[in-house]
């Protein structure tokens, strides 16, 4: 630990730094912080940037365990080990303050950030050793919430056993903690109040401790939604300034370098990261549907199939598209809608058949696309002049395009994308490679040509330290920076 | 043409509708007096031969009728507010009336109805000679604003419209309830606009479920209901808890009270009690207007073979239909008994089979025969009477409703406010005797010939409204009396506890 200086802290924090309290597991932090208040301290650049990195991972890790399906008894064994890194209530806390302003800047990294951390605290509170975590976490976020007395129970239980159906028993009759019954404006707990899943009187609603944890989570959520908005909207100021770089760079991470986390990444060639970044590789067929997916937000079925077994053979990985198309999916309930039909395409649902990369002749003769989709072959299904203006997109000079013009006017739908190809690797031997058939071949053909080595990615580690280094200078700024967003 | 003409005489047409012209544009992202044009359609009816809605008549009820006073005091949500006749000058705060959107339908002389929303005035005055001047066929009310809305433009700049802050920022709560959501159980005869006192009934019913329940569960005290002029009603609720509510929590406040069809499956054998104490309020309505026949103003529910067979028996839950409805079916059909027992004996002879033939369960885990035997009367009870909201209408702050006191065109009706308090069972609201503004002008005249200097006596007290020489003169003052004056004495209320808590601060120094 680095901490230089601590003026304050706040929920329990110890106020000096420097002590190391470490409970074995996060699990057992006995106050789990909401982050209702900023911490005020110096930490050095080093560690602002490790602690900001290490809540990452855990975030990261969250993301993933919901979007492989990992079933929730293993939750545990996975992210413990990376939760323990945050077991230090003023890393803890730093490193949540950190990424807030990393991930405040646009919208898509506020609602990636607002999810991973609103299941964080869920995982936390739900796991806690400490039996009162939730009470104790509600009374943080929600002072006014009253627990109802024997006697006040009495006056209202005929009605607060009717209201509740999630009341198993009888508050009245069982003893022990557990059991109580919290008063709180109705306000607060709006999803229960809708669903009338709870008594209402007089402006309050009287919400069954078993119930708790959806209105801390649900405060948590709306304040940590509002502190962002606000938070984005607050110019840079200048002691913020040399960490800017560093920020952009973190929250870029997760957005370009998926798996930088798992080193042991498994020789991907493709990953959730850099598919546009390839976009200079693809075939019109594909660039076109990738840009399509960019500019709309979402594909429809046709061009799913067609792009997504594309990048299936592209060496994209399960989890990397799963994760590439939810992020492209905006505003869309991707697990709900669509991740059953990515799994499907992996041959990890239905008939579980590992279904193989559209061919030229097939996307040629499948059926055309109508306006809105974006699969098919453009040679056959657009006219000449979205063609050729789509090959001036892709750096193909109008003076280039003749040789490509002139076989779709034949009719030569794949030699139109032999010419593409000739246009832009003029060096490459057309008879060696197979990609006038197969927009895979011609994927594969266009990387290797260009020496672009994909697999310098997949070296997760060093590729992310790198751009924390080139964020942070390379000289080492051991001179605090003081941290008050 | 026939497209249109079907339009007219179903009464079909919605360019004058709340909700549908909000619908069209509630956004504050649109730009500003956005003139909806919609094809002319002519509306003014005549019924009886008589005409109840003109230009002419409308200029004389907002030159001289329409209270202002009313609507800008309560507008004003401030306890200073007051408007001296003697000066024609409004005293007082103008802070959240100037904020507040109007929005007007105006009628071109070529028919074209347009529609211009994002007006605000400083005060009264400028409202009255708005209206005077422009004589709205109809007037909207949306929220108060961060901004007056008619500079809404100066905060809504198309560069930087981040946190410029033109926003609505309160608004009060309302809710909506239209005869037309009713038509598959309005067996009267009524489809779409048309209404009798029979259908009538189940707005009294819905209003009084709602409003018990705004006041019971959330703890709202100021609701203003009204006449929305044709087939419906309105509530306002005016608290200042109700006014900030956020959209989330209207949505959620709307969908507390929105009651599906197929509610009764639960396992739990458990009744929410908003639910119980709906049931509570409407079975009377029930037996009273929806069980008898149509010659004593009923929906002849149990008045006919037909009707009790297929509408109540048949819907009965399997296990009973079998039991309970096959031996009714058989003694109600006997012929020596058919005259006899009164539509309400048959439901309550029913409902004493039912309790007798199942015995709520008594042991985990219920059985769910049983429970949905349990839960049928509140089902059947709650498809005729249970409020249908239009829940949209409740769910944005950002959203017009109709202002209550305008003209409906239609039926040239005032949309006066209705007192909760002074219904119940037996004395219902009655919309057809809700004064037309062409009967508010012949009683003008009337009061007129009638208060000649030769009659003049020295007990008179001299009106202070032109209202109150007419029939509006009932509806009016007890909407000052029950909504206005408590809500003044809240205000005061509060004013006194600021002002004691600033006195309480200064003397602790
Ligand atoms: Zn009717």
């Amino acid at each position: 630990m680095n901490v230089v200086k601590s003026s304050r802290s706040s929920n329990g924090l110890p106020r000096g730094g420097t002590e190391e309290t470490g409970p074995s597991s996060a699990a057992a932090l006995s106050n789990i912080n909401l982050y209702q208040d900023i911490p005020s301290m110096e930490v050095s650049l080093d560690d602002f940037e490790e602690y900001a990195l290490d809540r990452l991972k855990v975030l990261k890790k969250i993301e993933q365990l919901k979007l492989r399906h990992i079933a929730p008894d293993k939750h545990k064994k996975l992210l413990d080990p990376l939760l323990s890194k945050l077991n230090d209530p003023v890393k803890d806390s730093i490193s949540h303050f950190v990424l807030r302003l990393a991930y405040c800047r646009t919208e898509d990294l506020r609602r990636w950030f607002l999810t991973q951390e609103v299941a964080l605290i869920k995982y936390r509170l739900n796991h806690s050793k400490a039996s009162n975590a939730i009470t104790k976490a509600l009374e943080s976020v929600l002072p006014n919430a009253h627990v109802l007395s024997k006697k006040e129970l009495e006056s209202i239980l005929p009605q607060i056993l009717a209201a509740t159906p999630s009341l198993n028993s009888n508050p009245l009759t069982v003893t022990g903690d557990g059991n109580n019954i919290y008063r709180v404006p109705f306000t607060q707990a709006l999803d229960l109040v809708q669903h009338r899943q709870v008594y209402v009187k007089a402006g309050k609603a009287y919400i069954p401790e078993s119930k708790l944890l959806n209105l801390v989570t649900a405060k948590f959520r709306t304040n940590l939604s509002r502190q962002l908005a606000l938070l984005s909207a607050v110019p840079t100021t200048s002691s913020l300034q040399r960490t800017t770089g560093f920020l952009k760079n973190v929250a870029t991470v997760h957005t370009q370098k998926d798996d930088f986390l798992d080193a042991a990444a498994d020789g991907l060639k493709l990953n959730a990261n850099n598919v546009q970044a390839h976009l200079k590789h693809m075939p019109l067929c594909m660039a076109q549907l990738q840009v399509g997916l960019g500019r709309e937000k979402h594909l429809k079925h046709w061009g799913r199939l067609q792009y997504g077994l594309f990048l299936k053979g592209a060496g994209l990985a399960l989890e990397d598209a799963l994760t590439y198309f939810e992020r492209m999916f905006v505003g869309k309930d991707f697990n709900k809608e669509y991740s059953y039909n990515f799994r499907h395409m992996y041959g990890k649902e239905g008939k579980r058949q590992n279904y193989p990369p559209y061919t030229c002749s097939k996307i040629i003769n499948s059926n055309a696309p109508n306006s809105n989709e974006h699969h098919g072959c453009p040679y056959k299904h657009s006219s000449v002049q979205d063609v050729s203006s789509m090959l001036g997109k892709m750096g193909v000079a109008p003076s280039q395009q003749k040789p490509i013009i002139n076989q779709i006017k034949s009719h030569n739908y794949q030699l139109a994308c032999v010419e593409h190809f000739k246009a832009i690797n003029p060096t490459v031997i057309v008879s060696e490679n197979n990609f006038g058939n197969h927009p895979n071949a011609w994927f594969k053909a266009s990387v290797k040509a260009s020496g672009d080595d994909i697999n310098i990615n997949t070296t997760g580690t060093a590729a992310s330290s790198s751009a924390v280094s080139a964020a942070g200078g390379d000289q080492k700024m051991k001179e605090p920076i003081s941290v008050s967003p | 043409m026939t497209e249109v003409n079907d339009a007219i005489s179903t009464g079909a047409t919605t360019t004058t509708d709340a909700a549908a012209v909000t619908t069209t544009s509630t956004s504050t992202g649109t730009s500003t007096t956005t003139n909806a044009v919609t094809p002319s359609k002519k509306t003014q009816q005549q019924q009886q031969g008589e005409e109840v809605f003109s230009p002419e008549l409308l200029k004389i009820y907002y030159d001289r009728l329409f209270p202002y006073s009313l609507l800008c005091k309560w507008l004003s949500y401030d306890p200073s507010f007051a408007f001296d006749d003697k000066t024609n000058k409004t005293v007082g705060e103008k802070k959240i009336f100037s904020r507040r959107e109007f929005s007007f339908t105006l009628e071109t002389p070529s028919r074209e109805e347009i529609y211009i929303r994002y007006q605000s005035f400083s005060d009264l005055e400028g409202l009255k000679s708005a209206v005077t001047r422009q004589k709205p066929r109809k007037i909207d009310i949306g929220a108060v604003f961060s901004h007056p809305p008619k500079d809404k433009n100066a905060y809504v700049s198309s560069s930087s419209n981040k946190n410029t802050g033109f926003r609505p920022v309160q608004r009060e709560l309302v809710f909506d309830i239209d005869l037309t959501d009713y038509d598959d159980v309005r067996k009267c005869g009524c489809q779409n606009a048309k209404i009798c006192r029979t259908c009538w009934t189940f707005m009294t019913a819905a209003l009084k479920v709602l409003d018990q329940g705004l006041r019971e569960d959330f703890g709202f005290q100021h609701i203003a209901w009204f006449y929305s002029g044709r087939r419906g009603i309105h509530a306002w609720v005016c608290d200042e808890e109700a006014r900030n509510l956020s959209d989330e929590a209207r949505s959620a406040v709307a969908n507390y009270f929105e009651v599906r069809p197929t509610y009764g499956n639960n396992s739990s054998g458990t009744v929410h009690p908003m639910l119980t104490r709906a049931y509570d309020v409407l079975e009377p309505y029930f037996c009273r207007y929806v069980l008898p026949d149509k010659m004593i103003g009923g929906h002849k529910l149990l008045a006919d073979r037909d009707s009790w067979e297929k509408h109540v028996l048949d819907t009965l839950p399997t296990v009973a239909k079998e039991s309970v409805g096959k031996r009714l079916k058989e003694k109600w059909s006997n012929p020596r008994e058919l005259n006899d027992p009164s539509p309400v004996d048959k439901w309550n002879t029913l409902l004493r089979h039912l309790r007798v033939k199942f015995k709520f369960p008594q042991s985990w885990p219920l059985d769910s025969e049983t429970l949905k035997v349990w839960m049928w009367p509140m089902e059947i009870v709650f498809k005729y009477t249970y409020p249908r909201l239009d829940i949209n209408v409740s769910k944005m702050q950002n959203h017009l409703l109709k202002s209550p006191f305008c003209v409906h065109p239609k039926t040239g009706r005032v949309c006066v406010p209705i007192d909760p308090d002074a219904m119940d069972i037996n004395n219902d609201f009655n919309p057809f005797a809700v004064p037309t503004i062409a009967q508010l002008a012949t009683e003008l005249n009337e009061y007129h010939k009638n208060n000649t200097t030769s009659n003049k006596n020295d007990d008179t007290v001299i009106p202070q409204h032109e209202w109150e020489k007419t029939s509006l003169k009932g509806y009016f003052e007890i909407f000052e009396k029950k909504f206005l004056q408590p809500l003044e004495k809240e205000w005061r209320r509060e004013q006194r506890d600021l002002a004691e808590q600033q006195a309480a601060i200064r003397g602790d120094f």
